[in-house]
């Protein structure tokens, strides 16, 4: 026996009727696949669509605060500045008053909406005391 | 109505390629390459339900990439690869899931055994070409079940397997004294 005698023995034949509508059976795969396709794709763009509304929202939110970040920092420049000022100067006995004569802290003295401008007048008081 | 036998695959492709009659001409092909591409994807499969998967996935794959199809390639080998690699695929996603070694080659594919399917006759010579054909390495295995059950041109092989025609001739050489022996054939 011979080797080439024996592949007679297989059949790698397709069903009877297996071609009768084939090409049609290809064409509902190719359509249903399209459509899960367009599915995906129009699931994906809502995805995109949410995520890009959520990072417009991310960034408004962030511009808003670093604003009142800048204006808040602004306020604390000027503020150093005034009490920068004051140091550079004053005399003796506004430093003295501001210093040993209040136990508050200075800044609260830098701030114009607390100067409390009776103190200047009763320095005199304070010096007494020590 | 096309008259399918009056054109030749180039022309087919070509007037696929100018949009005319797209669907019609696929239909064509499908008629012209069908019975063979399943004989070839069947060679290799266990059941038939898994060879109809395949032949489909082919047809569907070959109707999505034709449009890019540069007729660099004949038609029937570029068919023929693309249902080569479809059935690889399934092959080895079957084999992995099966089992999961860190010991397997990767690139290795475990080609099913046939001899308890319905399709094939049982005799025991047949069983034993069969036992014969599965301790082949794969390479071995692809290229003997190409020419001896399909009777490939080992040209055609060469483009789908993208191995030299040399290489092939060896590989089927070397495929059939190793199976002969196991048959105790002259």
């Amino acid at each position: 026996m011979k080797l080439s005698d024996l592949k007679q023995n297989f059949d790698f034949n397709p069903p009877e009727g297996y071609f009768d509508n084939f090409e049609d059976r290809i064409f509902e795969k190719i359509e249903k696949e399209n459509k899960s396709q367009k599915n995906k794709i129009s699931k994906v763009i809502k995805m995109l669509s949410t995520a890009v509304a959520a990072s417009f929202i991310a960034l408004g939110l962030y511009v808003y605060s670093s604003d009142f970040k800048k204006t808040e920092t602004k306020e604390n420049e000027n503020q150093y500045d005034y009490t920068q000022y004051l140091v550079d100067n004053c005399d003796d006995y506004t430093f003295y008053e501001f210093t040993l004569g209040n136990k508050e802290p200075l800044i609260t003295y830098t701030a114009t909406d607390f100067i409390d401008y009776g103190t200047y007048f009763d320095y005199d008081l304070i010096i007494e005391e020590y | 109505m096309i008259d399918a036998e009056k054109y030749s695959d180039i022309e087919l492709v070509e007037a696929f390629l100018n949009n005319q009659n797209r669907e019609k001409i696929f239909r064509i092909i499908m008629k012209r390459y069908g019975t063979r591409i399943y004989t070839h994807i069947r060679t290799f499969l266990v059941t038939h339900e898994e060879a109809d998967d395949i032949v489909q996935n082919t047809f569907v794959k070959a109707w999505r990439a034709l449009p890019k199809f540069r007729l660099e390639s004949s038609l029937f080998t570029w068919l023929y690869k693309i249902s080569t690699n479809e059935t690889l695929s399934f092959l080895k996603s079957k084999q992995n899931k099966k089992t999961i070694s860190i010991d397997d080659d990767e690139n290795f594919v475990q080609i099913p055994s046939i001899e308890n399917d319905d399709h094939h006759t049982s005799d025991e010579i047949t069983q034993k070409l069969t036992k014969a054909i599965e301790q082949l390495p794969e390479k071995q295995r692809l290229v003997f079940q190409m020419k001896y059950f399909e009777e490939m041109k080992y040209e055609d092989m060469s483009e789908i397997l993208n191995t030299s025609v040399g290489a092939l001739k060896a590989s089927y050489h070397f495929a059939v004294k190793k199976i002969e022996n196991y048959l105790e054939l002259d």
